[in-house]
């Protein structure tokens, strides 16, 4: 009976980070804000909500809840979408994120953040609810009852929530709340959300926030007045409190201390009255007793709640049936003005419920619209499939193996050639329309595997967003060459340099809104994200119009962390390139952002694992631009096959420059031993591979008159290899030497030849590194 | 097959059969049991690809129908006297659990010789003992026909020393 729906948790899953993906890029372009962009975020709000619920998630179907419900009043007009509340938003997009992460045995999710972030959802929620009745359109839909229910309660609703620290500057909220209380009627709630554990709880602490209700006519200059010396140390928001017109209950439960030991869960209640209707809920605690008498079956505390919810009386009091003789129950309408309609003015309760209804209808005709955009897309979408990228990576393996024996049927066919009474023109023919397909198969299964760079690319309008707020720096970022596509292993590699890079530009590169007025410049600093292919890779640049990097300063701790010495004469590019070099950081303030420790050299060191380089070009005050060059791809590589000692080698043919043969006479010896190439102007090292894998015949190889050197060039350093013969040139599919063994120094990988030996790929970065130490 | 796959076989053979079955190797003139379970193969020695640099007991890699595999040699491995590969050499193809994955290996050895079916109780602790074979790689001894079996431990074996994981040379940029 029961369909197993565990299977279907990673597609929900998917399909949830790509719905907050959505949410996010949403949320961002939310200035130029029209209504397709809120239904867009509504709806991924609505699709995770609904799914977090089916897949019994309901930490995340909660928490998405109160979004949706905040996202719905935006939509609807009800809430204005201002900064605050879009980065709100975009926090509330985290949480969710966290606690997806959460239910597949990510790391827990921070409950003290999520709560949180909740209670101020709620507020601005319970904001709007008070602004929304005092807004003219609010007041014409409930201006029929405002007319016949008691009249308007003068009064402010404040909400005020001190820094923790606010203790310790020795100011005391009590004072403050008593102040306000000489004015007039005071109702003070407590929002405990932000209390930590006992553990974690800190004396000099305040964790506690207030949410009051002030019945007095003064004004809220005044209020203002009585908060004046801690205004900048708390949050306080002060807003004209108006009867609310809202159906409800305030319940009050105060159970029994046994109450637990007869299987009664209150928290189960709660729940069960959460369904109809938004509940806020606050619990006493004066009954707690000290932790030493506290006993775990007994319950020590009550409750007071709201209810917001159109039920009846009876429905609220069913659920508490069972404990009915175990508590004390108070259910009182929410409201003087929804009491009075309840209880003695039976044309406006039906007023009430017609307004109510035409809500409701409000709702299911905005579901309606919202939904049938969701078709029309979706029936785009029907062009692409969900595949696992195992399966798409057995899929290129298998052609792998393809294009392996298919180069095997070549040599074969070639050695076929002398041999007589072979039908050698329709063999040779065969051949070659084999390879034109093998290869066609090749690079359409490649392309499988390519994804636009647009999927790295989207983190940054959040970064860039996030970080600039940080810094008070205005900052415009500009995307171009989004849809360039790259492999997807690639792809993930490159992201966290890249957010290196983007921080760096954001955090030393640009300077401060006034420093750039003084420049000349706009206030508003641009960093400019584009790629594009260029050959067989894929270039990325990432240009800012900041300060550019200061090459004095650069040179100056360079000699400082003696990377070079004094008297050398280095060109701009020489210096800039400095910053790359392992332990340089020009950094005078060590930032969160960027400067922790962790240098370019780190960010250097990855692009190259990955076969890629990096550069830099600056112009001092007008700016600084980083350029990436990836491979297409690191499942294939065009190779130069080599022979060292008896073994087939692979050198990547990007990284060789030149193949020379190198008479005896032209190898400078230094100290006897170390022989240097003189190479087009240049001094380069050679490296003897023999020598270097310890293999035999080393000695040989100085003995010879010439030598066979392949110059191989990796971030502008030069190294010549020494090897015994070179064979052809070919593609070779790389394979790891992971899988099954572990990462060799030196080596890249390995490929399987075409009679079916596998050959080692030579890691040339790793290399010119060992060579350069030799 | 992923780990569990055959580590739910491995439970299972047991419980069918009250015991599990071993494959036994001959190296020089002792004779060793591995869990058959484990065994994916059974290869005729042909040359691998050596990698510079490794100890001479990692003879190499060999293409397993396009996966890329170590070899081996346990009698370097051990210890004992060098041998010329021959008609009778094999390399067992074994599914290694290396903690975070599982991997394929090879082992030469000088012959496969027999497969036993083993109860707990036939297999007597290892002894303590030094040299090639140190008594962390033997999970147990079993005499059959008067002759002594010593049942190898291979994630053990196949973990130590230059065969173990490396910890990735490049962490995270933060």
């Amino acid at each position: 009976m029961s369909i197993d729906l565990s299977q279907f948790i990673g597609t929900f899953l998917e399909e949830s980070y790509e719905g907050l993906d959505i949410m996010e890029s949403g949320l961002l372009n939310f200035d130029a804000c029209d209504e397709e962009t809120i239904n867009t975020i509504f709806r991924a709000a609505h699709s995770i909500k609904g799914g977090a619920g089916t897949f019994g998630f309901t930490a995340v179907a909660d928490f998405t809840h109160v979004v949706e419900t905040l996202l719905d009043e935006v939509r609807g007009k009800k809430q204005v979408a201002s900064p605050p509340l879009v980065n709100l938003l975009l926090e509330s997009v985290d949480c969710i994120k966290a606690l997806l992460e959460a239910t597949q045995d990510g790391p827990e999710a921070d409950p003290q953040l999520i709560s949180q972030v909740q209670g101020r959802l709620e507020q601005a929620l319970g904001n709007q609810a008070a602004s929304s009745s005092s807004s003219p359109t609010a007041i014409e839909v409930s201006s029929i009852l405002q007319q016949k229910s008691a009249p308007q309660l003068i009064g402010w609703d404040i909400h005020f929530s001190p820094n923790v620290d606010v203790l310790q500057s020795g100011h005391e909220p009590a004072f403050m709340l008593e102040a306000l209380a000489e004015s007039g009627a005071l109702h003070v709630e407590a929002l405990t959300d932000m209390l930590p554990t006992l553990y974690e709880l800190e004396p000099e602490h305040l964790y506690l926030s207030w949410k009051l209700v002030l019945h007095s006519d003064c004004t809220e200059a005044y209020i203002r007045e009585i908060f004046e010396w801690i205004e900048d140390q708390c949050e306080l928001s002060i807003t004209p409190a108006i009867t609310r017109t809202i159906n409800g209950w305030q319940i009050r439960f105060v159970p029994q201390v046994e109450i637990l030991q007869t299987g009664n869960e209150p928290s189960l209640m709660f729940e069960a009255l959460s369904e109809f209707g938004r509940l806020t809920i606050c619990a006493e605690t004066e009954k707690l007793p000290p932790l030493s008498d506290l006993c775990t079956d007994e319950l020590y505390l009550s409750w007071n709640m709201t209810l917001e919810s159109d039920c009846s009386r009876e429905q609220v009091v069913d659920i508490f049936e069972w404990v009915a003789d175990a508590c004390e129950l108070e259910v009182v309408a929410l409201s003087p003005a929804a009491e009075h309609i309840v209880t003695s003015d039976s044309v406006a309760s039906a007023d009430n419920r017609i307004v109510t209804k035409e809500k409701i209808e409000e709702i299911d005709a905005s579901e309606t619209t919202s939904i049938t955009p969701t078709k029309a897309k979706s029936s785009i979408e029907a062009s692409s499939i969900r595949v696992d990228t195992d399966k798409i990576d057995a899929l290129i393996n298998r052609v792998g193996e393809l294009v392996i024996t298919q180069a095997m049927l070549g040599q074969l066919g070639d050695d076929l050639l002398d041999v007589v009474g072979v039908d050698n023109e329709r063999l040779q023919k065969g051949l070659e329309q084999l390879e034109r397909n093998t290869r066609d198969l090749q690079e359409d299964v490649m392309r499988v595997r390519m994804l636009p760079v647009s999927f790295v690319f989207n983190r940054f309008p959040r970064l860039v967003h996030d970080v600039s707020g940080s810094l008070s720096k205005k900052v415009e970022l500009i995307i171009s060459g989004e849809q360039t596509e790259i492999d997807k292993t690639v792809m993930e590699k490159i992201g966290d340099p890249m957010v290196h890079l983007v921080r760096n530009s954001l955090d030393h590169g640009l300077e401060e809104p006034a420093e750039r007025i003084a420049a000349g410049k706009s206030e508003v600093g641009t960093v400019k994200l584009n790629a594009y292919h260029q050959g067989g890779f894929v270039v990325i640049d990432i240009v800012d119009d900041g300060r550019g990097l200061n090459t004095e300063k650069i040179r100056a701790k360079a000699l400082e962390k003696s990377l070079i010495t004094a008297d050398q004469q280095l060109s701009e590019e020489e210096i800039n390139a400095l910053i790359f070099k392992a332990g340089f950081s020009t950094a005078d303030v060590v930032s969160d952002l960027s400067g922790r420790g962790v240098g370019l050299d780190v960010v250097m060191s990855n692009i190259e694992s990955l076969g890629g380089q990096v550069s830099v070009k600056s112009e001092q005050g007008k700016g600084s631009a980083f350029s990436i060059k990836l491979p297409l791809t690191l499942a294939i590589l065009e190779g130069q096959l080599v022979r060292v000692h008896e073994d087939t080698y692979v050198i990547p043919l990007v990284s060789i420059v030149e193949t020379i043969v190198v008479k005896k006479e032209a190898k400078n010896p230094i100290a006897g031993e170390h022989k240097l190439l003189h190479f087009r102007d240049e001094y380069i090292s050679h490296l003897d591979l023999k020598k270097l894998f310890h293999l035999p015949g080393a000695d040989s190889v100085a003995s010879t008159d010439t030598t066979l050197v392949a110059i191989v060039e990796n971030a502008g350093k030069k190294v010549g290899l020494v090897v015994d013969e070179l064979y052809g040139q070919q593609q070779v599919v790389v394979k790891s030497l992971e899988v099954n063994f572990k990462r060799i120094e030196g080596l890249s990988g390995a490929t399987i030849l075409g009679d079916g030996s596998v050959a080692l790929i030579l890691d040339v970065a790793g290399l010119i590194q060992r060579g350069l130490n030799f | 097959m992923s780990t569990e796959n055959w580590q739910q076989q491995a439970t299972g053979a047991q419980h069918n059969s009250q015991g599990r079955q071993y494959l036994s190797f001959v190296l020089d003139t002792e004779e060793y049991g591995i869990d058959i379970l484990r065994v994916q193969e059974l290869r005729g020695w042909t040359p691998v690809t050596p990698v510079p640099d490794m100890p001479e007991y990692i003879k190499g890699v060999l293409n397993l129908r396009g996966a890329i595999i170590p070899v081996v040699d346990l009698r370097k491995r051990f210890g004992l006297p060098k041998r010329d590969y021959g008609p009778t050499t094999v390399v067992i193809v074994i599914k290694v659990d290396s903690g975070s994955k599982e991997r394929i290996m090879g082992i030469i050895v000088d012959a496969v010789a027999e497969t036993y079916t083993l109860t707990q109780d036939q297999i007597q602790p290892p002894p303590k003992i030094g040299g090639g074979v140190s008594s962390e790689f033997i999970t147990g001894l079993v005499a059959q026909n008067d002759k002594m079996i010593v049942l190898m431990d291979i994630d053990e074996l196949m973990n130590s020393d230059e065969l173990a994981i490396d910890v990735p040379a490049l962490s995270n940029v933060k």
